[in-house]
């Protein structure tokens, strides 16, 4: 098992925020969501050192806009290394995606094009921002709904591609995983099957709505069985990653979350344990 | 030249901000076509922003009733692009927005409202700082007193307003129907308490020349003479220091500073 391990996380959301520190429930770890916390003081920087002092910690961003054919956004990553300082995370994530053009943000996890343009694009600026950040950034797979004409490769080439290059890290989020294959038609265990493990630091887990012609990522429901079965298949290949369950909407009591990671605990228990039965069988 | 990448965004982009479907052409099409495939980005970028204005302002919505609100929503997504990288600061601009609307600033009361809210956001994650104590007070020796500046803590705001919108909130929070809107200027002081939690009091017109005085960089000497020159209290000194007890308790001071440093907090609204 890598030093890198965590365990089993959750995402901290506000309305948990007094629950966690008077109940601390059994959860090995917190992410954050970066940008919720990058005010000047009050409650959210209250019960963020609060809970810090108790539990390990991830910041996982939504805005930083590695894809954006827009220049860096130095005050942004100032921002974010000044929160890293005070939180003293075990690391930093963003998304392969972007979110604005020309100073206005969408606030969406918008997808690129899987050319070599893109890779060499983003790599490059990855690597600018580790340079800024003093540290190997996570880059997360995003649920997307649509693919542009111009891609010439796989999404999962395309992320291997610029991991490499990069020489950075991966989140992957399983249920976006999940929820691309559905709306763009591939079979998710090829996608799983591609990834280069050794670049595997986190999994993320989530629901997501069915609407019948398509899903959308909406992180309002509990994970479902085709899901929580991609996971089985991913420790199976990558072995003990650190994993969370992220919620955002319809937000449900702590204790149900907890339940819910517990789940995956279990599973992680039982499949790791056949791993390794099965790795001295075939030593 | 542009890349394809750069061309891809900005078509992305006008497709999200202004409905152009220049960006279709470029979209794969099987079971959906471009078109479905695009509304949903383009149906989502209008829920995440409406939602922010719904969370951020709910007063704001009760007050208006649910027509006015979409309108005010509607044209708000409209005309005001996010130029934040977090959402927190999305409806920083809807104040100026509902003051130079062509519907809305026909009633001017309802920027106000909407900027009391900001305020109250403003205050709710203003910086943390330690407030000082009377004990700090007490400890200054006499001599000292005359230069004395005060340094305000960050969530201190003194918001000015010529309507009663103040009166509508507190109704409109308690579930009651909101009074007429009035035209009356008012000074509330809104700040943050010990417990994290934002508050607000109105401040008497002598309350609020004292404060805006201090928060300028006047000083002790400075205030009782405004004290002198627009109250009848029989001792300008004992009404300056009933009044800095108060605004001890209320945990409104940071710091008490000797003379002429230059001020650290400014006035807000």
């Amino acid at each position: 098992m890598s030093n890198h391990y965590l365990g089993f996380g959750l995402g901290l959301r506000t309305p948990h925020f007094q629950d966690v520190l008077e109940t601390q429930p059994d959860v090995d770890w917190f992410e954050i969501i970066s940008e919720n916390f990058m005010v000047a003081g009050g409650k959210p920087k209250y019960y963020l050192h609060a809970i810090r002092e108790r539990y390990p910690m991830v910041m996982h961003g939504v805005s930083m806009s590695i894809g954006s054919t827009e220049p860096l956004d130095k005050d942004y990553l100032k921002q974010l290394k000044q929160l890293a300082n005070e939180v003293q995370p075990a690391w930093i994530s963003d998304h392969l995606c972007w979110t604005g053009l020309d100073g206005i943000n969408s606030h969406d996890l918008l997808p690129l094009p899987y050319t070599e343009e893109a890779i060499n694009h983003v790599a490059e600026r990855i690597i600018q921002v580790q340079d800024i950040l003093g540290r190997q950034l996570l880059l997360e797979n995003v649920s997307s709904y649509l693919s542009y004409t111009d891609s010439a490769m796989s999404e999962w080439t395309f992320y291997n591609a610029v991991v490499e290059r990069a020489d950075c890290l991966m989140l992957l989020d399983i249920n976006n995983i999940y929820v691309s294959s559905r709306n763009h038609h591939f079979d998710p265990e090829t996608y799983l099957n591609a990834i280069n493990p050794a670049r595997v630091r986190q999994f993320h887990l989530a629901g997501h709505s069915d609407v019948g012609t398509h899903v959308i990522d909406t992180h309002d429901h509990d994970v479902c069985d085709s899901v929580w079965a991609l996971y089985r298949q991913a420790l199976h290949r990558f072995g003990p990653i650190s994993t969370m369950i992220e919620r955002d909407d319809n937000i449900p009591p702590l204790q149900q979350l907890v339940d819910e990671l517990n789940i995956a605990r279990q599973l992680a228990a039982t499949t790791l344990q056949d791993r390794s039965v099965r790795e001295v069988a075939y030593s | 030249m542009k890349s394809s990448l750069h061309q891809r965004q900005q078509q992305m982009m006008q497709a999200l901000l202004h409905g152009n479907d220049e960006i279709t052409q470029h979209i794969v099409c099987d079971t959906l076509d471009a078109q479905q495939r695009l509304s949903i980005y383009q149906t989502g970028y209008r829920l995440r922003l409406r939602e922010v204005i719904d969370n951020d302002h709910p007063i704001l919505g009760h007050y208006l009733g649910d027509t006015l609100f979409e309108q005010l929503i509607e044209g708000y997504i409209d005309a005001v692009p996010s130029a934040f990288r977090s959402l927190r600061y999305y409806c920083d601009p809807l104040p100026d927005y509902l003051s130079n609307d062509p519907f809305f600033s026909q009633h001017p009361q309802i920027a106000e409202l909407a900027r009391f809210e900001r305020c109250l956001l403003d205050s709710f994650d203003a910086a943390d700082c330690d407030s000082a104590s009377t004990t700090t007070l007490q400890q200054i020796p006499a001599a000292d007193w005359p230069t004395l500046q005060l340094r305000f803590h960050p969530s201190l705001q003194l918001f000015n307003t010529p309507f009663n919108v103040v009166d509508i909130w507190q109704a409109l929070k308690a579930e009651h129907l909101p009074p007429a809107p009035q035209q009356q200027t008012a000074c509330w002081v809104v700040w943050r308490n010990q417990e994290r939690l934002t508050e607000f009091r109105s401040a008497e017109p002598i309350e609020q020349t004292l404060l805006n005085c201090f928060l300028q960089g006047g000083d002790c000497s400075l205030a009782a003479e405004i004290i002198a020159a627009q109250t009848n209290a029989t001792s300008a000194a004992n009404e300056l220091l009933t009044l800095l007890l108060r605004w001890l308790a209320l945990g409104w001071i940071q710091q008490l500073v000797h003379g002429q440093s230059p001020p650290n907090v400014t006035p807000v609204n």
